[in-house]
């Protein structure tokens, strides 16, 4: 799902998130999303990717989501989860 | 009527030092349970008050088992002597505050701001004796210098009983904020005293 809840207002976007923690019984989901509030809600696995200086999109740091979210070992990680960048 | 006839049990003493340990890792497993839902659920209002109240909750039980831990290994070291006063007061402490303990806990499960503030206003049934228990065994050390070391075991465990019963009345506490928002400060005059100084297994 690419930025499954954007531009929706709060009702439907939990409508969405339900929908996600429900079919994630069955299926695995990959979610691509700037939204920090919704990876932490629904995920159980994070991971953070970066534009770098000669490619976009590589692999910063992927773990559990707990960890990502309390304990961030990557120091390029704890700016993006804390909003101070996206 | 109050009991007097309290023994000393090393066995059970020696039973519970092991418990400390158990409560310890409950917990930090607790706080880190909180942790992770405040981060990856962001609770707000009442979710939030009740993730606060658990993590508060988390460190006054502990630290209240820290005191149980300490009593048993004080009555560990008073040994099979006997105490130097008849056991009234200490045991009647030893009672309430172990009534104010369960009476702390229902009421964060049933969200009963009452029940909670009713153990908030027993506190004054354990400072009382503990301010009898304290002038009594200082009376006893200034008339035989070679009293001293019983009665600042007695003191020791008066003390711990005290500080139990101001960390049950921390909890329900906890519990009104929980419920209303509001943090009360019922305790906050009788936390600290002078005299508790005196004792050097005090950590906090």
């Amino acid at each position: 799902m690419d930025e499954p809840a954007s531009a929706l207002d709060p009702i439907a976007t939990l409508a969405i998130e339900e929908l996600i923690r429900e079919l994630r019984q069955d299926y695995s989901i990959v979610i691509v999303t700037h939204n920090m509030q919704q990876v932490a809600c629904v995920s159980d696995e994070t991971a953070f990717l970066m534009v770098g200086d000669d490619r976009a999109g590589y692999l910063v740091k992927h773990g559990p989501t707990n960890e990502i979210f309390t304990t961030p070992r990557d120091e390029r990680t704890e700016p993006c989860i804390t909003g101070r960048f996206n | 009527m109050p009991r007097t006839d309290f023994d000393i049990d090393l066995g059970s003493s020696a039973e519970v030092l092991p418990d400390d340990d158990i409560i310890v890792r409950k917990r930090f497993d607790l706080e880190e349970w909180c942790i992770d839902l405040i981060a990856t659920q962001r609770p707000l209002a009442g979710d939030l008050r009740i993730l606060i109240t658990t993590l508060h909750m988390s460190v006054e039980l502990e630290r209240i088992g820290d005191y149980a831990e300490r009593i048993a290994k004080v009555s560990i070291l008073m040994g099979d002597e006997p105490p130097l006063t008849p056991l009234v007061d200490i045991p009647r402490m030893a009672e309430k505050a172990t009534d104010m303990l369960r009476r702390s806990l229902d009421p964060f499960v049933n969200r009963d701001v009452v029940a909670a503030t009713a153990v908030c206003n027993d506190d004054d049934e354990v400072d009382a004796p503990y301010d009898q228990v304290y002038r009594e065994l200082l009376t006893y050390m200034m008339a035989d210098p070679g009293a001293i070391r019983r009665a600042t075991y007695l003191l020791w465990i008066a003390h711990d009983l005290e500080r139990i019963a101001d960390r049950t009345t921390n909890v329900a506490e906890r519990v009104i904020y929980m419920v209303t928002g509001k943090l009360s400060g019922a305790n906050r005059e009788t936390v600290t005293s002078g005299i508790v100084t005196h004792n050097p297994t005090r950590t906090d």
